[in-house]
């Protein structure tokens, strides 16, 4: 069992190491030329944990 | 309304319920903490952690029953409005309470911490000896994605639906926490007398559950549907400036308001977190979600500019006093005029 859960510890560490990528590429140019979202720097920042988390839903849809 | 977002939307009644709380769960930590260490029960770090979780899933109670209760009486309805900030307060407090464990329990072996709490002990084969900090990491998951997308930012990019289906994971959250503690109490701390507060709690959340649902039942008139139109019943029988609700063979249920120039009916799902617009009440000629406050115009279905949220339409007509509306809704922007009751 311990095998089973150190390759999901890896696998989680993997998709939060792509989320954190996608996050920073979300927060900084995905929504450039949101007229409302992207203006302040304070809500950028709030917006990075769940563009971490939920990347995939992301990638979905066009940013 | 989604005019502009801002980080958080402060106003003095959110800072007032947001203090109450912060006061609250101080509080409630510092008592558990102070007992246990007068009873002896646990080290210090122990009842640290304990604490924190504790207060997490009596947060999380709270919040569950919040939707009921406002539900069943108007006195509850300002909770509503703040359950959001509930909802981030209980996940930071869940993350704290998971990182100490996971440091505590597992920070100081050979082993990748995550993987020897959710594969370093039990047997997941057995139900008694399911590991159960497995749960609660399911759990804590949940509430991070829940609380990391509470912002209406992500309400309008991930469209109401899906974020609805993202938020209603709260009672997988719940389901698997209840797991966690029971399992966790089961296996390490026999006789605590948590398993059953714990049952007490999750009895009273179904009872409001219930109440609930049998109350928003009671809103819906006695309607029939014949070929595409629903008699709502007698007009009169619509209390002024409030709004019954029928529901159609296929589609979103249909709020059918009355106020005083006549009746209108608009989709009873509010676009911005699908709240029970039925539920809510006309105030300054525009129909008011008893959830967040948005408004909109009986008659267009708009909210008042600046705003640019819409819901849609349905043509009324009145016949010997009955209302009938249309089971099918216009399509957004249709300007339907409110239709006067002759008696």
């Amino acid at each position: 069992m311990l095998n089973i859960a150190q390759y999901i510890s890896y696998g989680l560490g993997v998709y939060a190491l792509i989320g954190l990528l996608f996050g920073l590429y979300f927060v900084t140019w995905g929504i450039r030329n949101d007229p409302i979202a992207g203006k302040g720097v304070i809500l950028r920042v709030m917006l990075l944990p769940a563009a971490i988390l939920i990347w995939p839903l992301l990638l979905r849809k066009k940013t | 309304m989604s005019h502009d977002f801002v980080p958080v939307q402060w106003n003095r009644h959110k800072y007032f319920y947001d203090g109450i709380l912060v006061v609250s769960i101080m509080v409630f930590l510092a008592s558990f903490i102070l007992a246990g260490l007068n009873a002896k029960v646990a080290d210090p770090s122990i009842l640290i952690m304990r604490a924190l979780g504790a207060c997490a899933i009596v947060l999380l109670h709270v919040i569950l029953a919040i939707g009921p209760l406002a539900r069943l009486s108007d006195r509850f309805k300002p909770l509503l409005y703040n359950r959001r900030h509930f909802g981030v307060i209980t996940a930071v407090i869940g993350l704290l309470h998971g990182g100490f464990a996971l440091m505590w329990y597992h920070g100081f072996g050979t082993i990748n911490p995550i993987a020897s709490a959710i594969g370093g002990y039990g047997n997941y084969g057995v139900a008694i000896e399911f590991p159960f900090e497995s749960l609660g990491f399911i759990a804590l998951v949940i509430l991070l994605i829940m609380a990391a997308t509470s912002h209406d930012f992500w309400l309008t990019r991930l469209t109401p639906p899906i974020w609805k289906i993202l938020h209603m994971g709260v009672y997988v959250a719940y389901a698997a926490l209840v797991g966690h503690v029971a399992l966790g109490t089961a296996q390490f701390d026999k006789g605590s007398g948590l398993l059953i507060a714990l049952a007490v709690g999750a009895g009273l959340l179904t009872v409001l559950h219930i109440a609930g649902i049998l109350k928003g039942r009671g809103l819906d008139a006695n309607s029939i549907e014949k070929s595409d139109w629903i008699n709502a019943g007698d007009a009169l029988l619509i209390p002024l400036n409030k709004a019954v609700t029928v529901t159609p063979k296929s589609g979103e249920r249909i709020a059918i308001f009355r106020q005083e120039k006549g009746v209108s009916a608009i989709v009873a799902v509010c676009s911005h977190q699908n709240g029970p617009l039925g539920e809510g009440c006309i105030k300054d000629g525009l129909i008011t979600c008893p959830w967040h406050g948005f408004q909109f115009d009986p008659e267009t279905g708009a909210a008042p500019p600046p705003f640019t949220d819409r819901v849609q339409t349905h043509k009324v007509i009145i016949e010997k006093g009955h209302v009938w509306v249309k089971a099918q809704p216009d399509p957004l922007g249709t300007v339907r005029k409110a239709v006067q009751v002759t008696s």
